[in-house]
């Protein structure tokens, strides 16, 4: 793989916190939904 | 184990050490051994520097962690992604511009040789006798889970392990740990299936679920801001970066792995992958845990899920007060089934906030008759640890439970399968360790300090030899540590107490161009100090571990600089 342009390893860096912030809340969601 | 459970051990040692061997083609010169040449593709090395972070006790330990305390260990990993991120701007490009073989080769250039000698000794004596832990830990249990000699069984994980890496080096250590991971989600996908299955007719995922939260298990985002609350999403986020940084940008057991590849894009791929997977793959292990709680909630489980103890107390004088609990226990556990059942099948609203509390009442009998089994535990045996819980659980059983409930109600072949993937991620971990071992003896000591003008066929040979031999005191370490459960404390202390403050030097090394070699060496020594005073000091001892690293690293940049300006006449800013 040759060396990305910095715009698409930036793109990356976006998707990567992105996604950490969906994890997050769905893990919130799950406890939120099931706690009795 | 029955003989299908049997084979499928056989066969995944048989492969894997196979697999390891026929890589050795591959190694013909010193940077082919531990750098495969910088050859990997971003996946393989993904895989590995997965499968090198998740070792046996991870495993193990984490599903414990999930029936005892529920989810909220996931937050431990909240720092990960961002740490990937900075990573990847930062020391992977650096370390694969440089040619380095080890992250401490670094700091000579940067710094001085006393420098990258005292990091690569503070790599080297906890690592090593890490190792010797990472292939204790799961010994002790599965021969106590299964009745196996403790030599055999640690020399059965540690001896093909250091086989395959001294023969066929980081190639070897790679390509097995792809396959490794594949085990290891393989074997977590049929238990989790097993569970879900397993579950009583009328009671599917969502009342599991629902029982769970009630039980407090779903627990996997805390908002307090409590430094003596060991995981919540501040520390894990915060202090969880700091070591994140630390692990996977000063420990070369790490940093070898992404050295390995074919270039710097391919290096942060391969961290990034991490960011990605790292937070649901371990939701993942601790859900499976909080499902073995609910299994256990509608089928008997033992009072004690580590055996010896309680075996020890039914030969002593004390075994009709242990019989007479276990008749207690089983009552509470009836009256819990049948409040985890009321509880499952309530309507939304009043009727299940009601059903709720009155599971909760229940399950607070079991825990207080666990709890008089620990005491008389503690009492009969000595054991200290009994004092302690995690969650509701004992301290001591919480490692016992998953073995317990794959040995006991897994069927025949997933049993073996889920004991090949219990090896797999301690393999996974100490071949990657016995690897970057070798690479900071040789190229940091010896090819540094006592042979410096040797062939490449020389170091090939003392390579394959320190990997042999650090296998072997692995291996006796392991052996040692097996009988003293405060000494695997003290060794993965030790290592808390060094990774913030090596984290420290290398932020002084690359933000700091007026910081000198004696700075550094001071401030590395000052943080470890630092880590080591606020761990044991009593007003702070409390205080989460993971608050450790970002302190060292502080302490070390404060110290660092202090005695950088004062000894300014030295090399500084290479």
């Amino acid at each position: 793989m040759p060396d990305e342009t910095e715009s698409s390893m930036t793109r990356t860096y976006v998707l990567v916190v992105v996604i950490e912030i969906a994890v997050i809340a769905a893990l919130w969601f799950m406890k939120v939904t099931f706690s009795v | 184990m029955r003989a299908l459970d049997w084979l499928v051990v056989v066969v995944y040692l048989v492969w894997m050490v196979y697999d390891g061997l026929r890589r050795s083609k591959d190694t013909s010169e010193v940077e082919g051994y531990f750098l495969a040449n910088r050859s990997l593709p971003w996946w393989a090395v993904g895989l590995s520097v997965m499968a090198t972070q998740l070792s046996a006790i991870t495993l193990v330990g984490t599903t414990g962690q999930g029936y005892a305390d529920g989810m909220r260990f996931v937050q431990f990993y909240f720092g990960l992604p961002v740490a990937m991120i900075i990573l990847s701007l930062t020391l992977v490009p650096f370390f694969y511009r440089a040619k380095v073989f080890t992250a401490y080769e670094y700091l000579e250039r940067r710094f001085d040789l006393k420098t990258r000698t005292l990091a690569s000794v503070l790599f080297l004596c906890s690592r090593g006798l890490s190792c010797g832990v990472i292939i204790a830990a799961p010994a002790v249990i599965l021969s106590i889970i299964l009745g196996w000699n403790l030599t055999l069984t640690i020399l059965a994980i540690g001896l093909p392990t250091a086989v395959y890496t001294m023969v066929g080096g980081v190639q070897a250590v790679t390509w097995t740990d792809v396959k490794q991971m594949a085990v290891i989600v393989g074997g977590l996908i049929a238990a989790l299936g097993a569970l879900v299955i397993g579950l009583p007719d009328g009671i599917g995922m969502s009342e599991a679920l629902h029982v769970a939260g009630a039980a407090g298990r779903l627990n996997s985002v805390d908002f307090q801001v409590d430094p003596r609350q060991t995981y919540t999403f501040w520390s894990g986020l915060l202090g969880g970066l700091f070591l994140m940084l630390s692990y996977f940008g000063c420990d070369q057991s790490q940093v070898q792995r992404y050295l390995t590849a074919r270039s710097v894009d391919e290096g942060r791929h391969s961290l990034l992958m991490s960011a990605y997977y790292k937070i649901p793959l371990q939701a993942v292990v601790l859900l499976t845990g909080v499902l073995v709680f609910v299994f256990y909630l509608f089928n008997e489980p033992p009072m004690l899920f580590n055996r010896v103890h309680a075996d020890a107390i039914e030969r002593s004088t004390r075994a009709g007060e242990f019989r007479a609990l276990e008749v207690e226990f089983n009552r509470a556990f009836e009256a819990r089934r049948e409040a985890a059942t009321v509880l499952a099948h309530a309507p939304e609203g009043s009727a299940r906030a009601g059903a709720a509390e009155a599971f909760r009442e229940a399950s607070s009998g079991v825990v207080s008759i666990r709890s008089r089994a620990a005491s008389l535990v503690r009492e009969v045996t000595g054991d200290e640890r009994y004092r302690d819980k995690t969650g509701d659980t004992p301290v001591p059983d919480v490692n016992y439970v998953f073995p317990h409930f794959v040995v006991t109600r897994l069927p025949v072949g997933l049993v073996g399968l889920m004991i090949a993937a219990i090896f797999a991620a301690a393999m996974s971990s100490i071949a990657a360790e016995l690897n970057s071992l070798a690479t900071s003896t040789v190229i940091d000591i010896y090819k540094r300090l006592v042979r410096p003008a040797e062939t490449d066929a020389h170091y090939l040979v003392v390579s394959k030899l320190a990997t042999g031999l650090w296998g072997i005191f692995a291996c006796v370490v392991a052996t040692f540590a097996a009988g003293l459960g405060s000494l695997i404390e003290v060794v993965n202390r030790f290592g808390s107490f060094f990774y913030g403050s090596l984290l420290g030097v290398f932020v002084l090394a690359l933000a700091f161009r007026r910081a000198t070699g004696t700075g550094a060496f001071v401030g590395l020594g000052a943080g470890i100090a630092a880590v080591a005073l606020f761990a044991f000091h009593p007003a702070t001892k409390g205080i989460s571990f993971l608050w450790q690293n970002p302190l060292g690293v502080i302490v070390v940049v404060i110290v660092g600089m202090g005695v950088s300006l004062m000894t300014r006449g030295e090399r500084s800013g290479a």
